[in-house]
């Protein structure tokens, strides 16, 4: 009887394995193993190369400028995202109409599709004509009027800027819900401490909320480490690879050099490189607790 | 046991499904091969990224009249290069459209394992001696080894520069013809406060066909046998187009942040539409500016002219046009070919390809294409025969890197030359190594 109830067990979850192996396992498999394959992505002959797209890899210095920006990236996007949503979801943590208001016009952003915030973007900072140079320009700024996209000192911290811009309405949704299950009682036993405002926020709430710190933060490096959208628009990695991603370098490799065997070697990187932050991250959180 | 029923409906049911599903794919299917008249009705389908859907659609309908069994699936893109990206998935995955384009010999070969040889197709159709009746270069850009794999679409040269005649008149100012000129016209449009040469340098293309427009000018015809192998490409006539490239960015001839604008639509926008550059670094092909219905307002307002690229290095001869051909190919596993094939006709060849030339305002590869007529203002009739003379006057040069590797990084050193991140001479280097790899 205890068999045939397992039995039915492994019946019930049978679509959602198939679905698991033919939607995820299949293909990260077969990226794997194209990787070991030189291959334009058009023609039937594949070509056998072993590691060697692999070694061509780890001898190109875009690859390594490609995950040196996104160091960059993901380090000041999640802490900011963090810092910035938190910040605004504490700030409006009572109820009260204006602050439903604002924290909805804060979400807008997350809901916009990247093309729609690239399309915006470029329109606002525009070197010549956007409306924040120009800005800049009128009030005597001229230095501060920035080649925002075309500059490669700025160009990936303009990314970063509307990034953060973009995400921190999430973060701060999600802080907001924590806080709205946050003992109350400890922030009084604090006041009666002789805790003052900041020593609450940073010694009592902040780290009572490591939970959400820390699902926000494999969220948002793992959404960093997929960014592709916003980069291609706005720069196409460029200027000369000022903000190459890898997700931009593999997608260069495969659709515009034909290289889909190196393309992916950098996808298989990523994979494991995606798993590796998550597991470290994991075994982190496990630690604390 | 109550549960084992259970599940043997739920089988049943999605065994019903299934069937159902079948039966009706099978209707699918046999719709497609309904009787109209005598013939059978056939279904292709077509993918590109030209012409636009307009003009598509008046192709069709004209095509119709002529092949009412043939019915054509259309799928435009935004652009080639996300054309090209869509359809190497699509044939990767086993699938693709029954007929597609290529934009040029470099993406000829790229998608060459997927396409029908046409060889038998044109001798069957034309006769042995069918190349004749095609422009020489233009069938040379769609065959691979002497065998065509496809037929040319109408195309339009590049290495020509676009001029607003009135903004120049307005200012006293003539379309620059060499360096000296060029300086000073733009430096005049930015003091009074305009747009100087336009290039959307963001977009690798128009970098790249400036480039090979400097390189002809000063080394003549010798990149070519660089790609080849014959030459190195650190002779002192590359380092000069390298110095000179690089001397358009420093001397402010072009645009600032010139690359963060992309040819289409930025630098389009700013130089038909809103008219506030004086000169815009773009091939013939923008002569479909007179026939687009969303700026006709704009362009009616300002009187325009296209030249030659200015000769930079000052020998006294305009630098010679590009052209290269891309075609219209079959998917060498269609189940359709012939009705493929009498769609690639009738779009190179035949009604379709004077509608695509009154678009494109570019000539036919084809030589028997019935001559287009054309419903222009008065500038746009002018700029055709400037166009045509131009192509006439000088010969013409491939346009196009083969290459991937080596267009890719054409495209960094000039990019980085234009933020005087190298110097010429490592430029030069850089190509050669990447040649010789």
């Amino acid at each position: 009887m205890k068999k045939k109830k397992s039995l039915s067990a492994y019946f019930y979850i049978l679509p959602m394995f198939l679905f698991f192996a033919f939607f995820l396992v299949y293909p990260l498999f077969n990226t794997i193993r194209i990787s070991f394959f030189e291959w334009n992505g058009i023609d039937p002959e594949m070509h056998f190369v072993g590691f060697q797209d692999y070694i061509d890899m780890f001898h190109d210095e875009i690859f390594y400028k490609a995950f040196a920006n996104f160091a960059i990236y993901a380090v000041l996007v999640i802490v900011l995202e963090m810092l910035i949503g938190f910040s605004l979801a504490y700030l409006m943590r009572r109820k009260n109409i204006m602050f439903n208001i604002y924290r909805a016009i804060i979400f807008i952003p997350v809901i916009l599709l990247p093309v729609v915030i690239s399309y915006v973007f470029t329109d606002i900072l525009a070197y010549n004509y956007g409306i924040v140079n120009e800005t800049l320009r009128a009030l005597h700024l001229d230095k501060l009027a920035l080649d925002w996209f075309a500059d490669p000192n700025v160009a990936l911290y303009t990314l970063i800027g509307i990034t953060v811009w973009s995400g921190t309405g999430f973060a701060m949704t999600v802080y907001s819900s924590s806080l709205t299950s946050f003992p109350s009682e400890l922030i009084d036993a604090a006041k009666v401490d002789g805790a003052n405002r900041i020593q609450t926020v940073t010694r009592v709430v902040w780290p009572l909320l490591k939970g959400t710190h820390f699902s926000l933060s494999i969220i948002s490096a793992i959404s960093a480490l997929k960014i592709f959208d916003l980069v291609f628009l706005l720069t196409g990695g460029g200027p000369f690879h000022a903000t190459e991603m890898p997700s931009t370098y593999m997608y260069d490799k495969a659709f515009t050099l034909y290289e889909q065997g190196f393309a992916s070697a950098v996808s298989t990187i990523i994979i494991i490189f995606a798993l590796l932050v998550t597991f470290i991250q994991t075994k982190l959180s496990a630690e604390k607790r | 046991m109550k549960r084992f029923r259970i599940l043997a409906m739920a089988m049943g049911v999605v065994m019903a499904l299934t069937a159902c599903g079948g039966k009706q794919g099978k209707d699918e299917s046999d719709s497609q091969s309904k009787k109209s008249g005598d013939k059978d009705q056939i279904t292709i389908t077509y993918e590109s990224w030209t012409p636009t859907k307009e003009y598509m659609d008046r192709i069709l309908t004209a095509f119709h009249k002529e092949h009412p069994e043939i019915n054509v699936e259309v799928t435009l893109h935004a652009n080639a290069s996300e054309y090209m990206t869509a359809v190497q998935t699509a044939f990767a995955s086993g699938e693709g459209p029954d007929v597609f384009m290529f934009a040029d010999p470099t993406a000829l070969n790229q998608l060459k394992s997927q396409i029908e040889p046409l060889d038998q197709y044109c001798t069957d159709e034309w006769g042995e001696s069918w190349a004749d009746d095609f422009v020489a270069s233009a069938i040379g850009d769609n065959s691979i080894d002497g065998v065509p794999y496809g037929l040319p679409m109408p195309t339009a040269p590049a290495g020509t520069m676009w001029y607003n005649k009135t903004l120049l008149d307005s200012l006293d100012l003539e379309a620059p013809t060499n360096y000296e000129e060029l300086k000073k016209v733009s430096d005049t449009l930015r003091e009074a406060g305009k747009q100087p040469l336009l290039i959307g340098a963001k977009d690798s293309w128009v970098v790249i066909d400036t480039f090979q427009t400097i390189l002809n000018d000063f080394a003549g015809d010798k990149q070519y046998k660089a790609y080849n192998k014959e030459i190195p490409f650190t002779d002192s006539e590359f380092v000069d187009a390298f110095e000179m490239w690089q001397k358009l960015f420093k001397e402010k001839i072009f645009q600032d942040s010139a690359f963060s604008m992309t040819e289409y639509m930025d630098t389009y926008n700013q130089f038909n539409d809103e008219g506030i550059a004086g000169m815009w670094v773009n091939g013939a092909w923008n002569m479909d500016m007179y026939t687009n219905p969303e700026i006709e307002d704009s362009v009616a307002k300002n009187e325009w002219g296209i030249s030659y690229f200015p000769d930079l290095n000052g020998d006294g001869k305009q630098p010679n046009l590009l052209l290269t051909s891309g075609g219209f190919a079959i998917n060498k596993n269609s189940k359709e070919k012939e009705a493929a094939w009498e769609l690639i006709k009738f779009m190179a060849c035949d009604e379709g390809a004077v509608i695509e030339c009154q678009r494109t305002m570019a000539p036919s590869g084809y030589l028997n294409t019935p001559q287009p007529s054309y419903d222009l203002p008065e500038n746009g009739l002018k700029n055709l025969d400037t166009v045509n003379k131009l192509m006439a006057d000088q010969p013409l040069q491939f346009r196009g890197i083969n290459d991937p590797n080596v267009s890719e990084k054409m495209y960094e050193v000039l990019t980085k030359l234009a933020y005087e991140k190298i110097t010429p001479e490592d430029a030069a280097e850089e190509i050669d190594a990447v040649i010789n790899e």
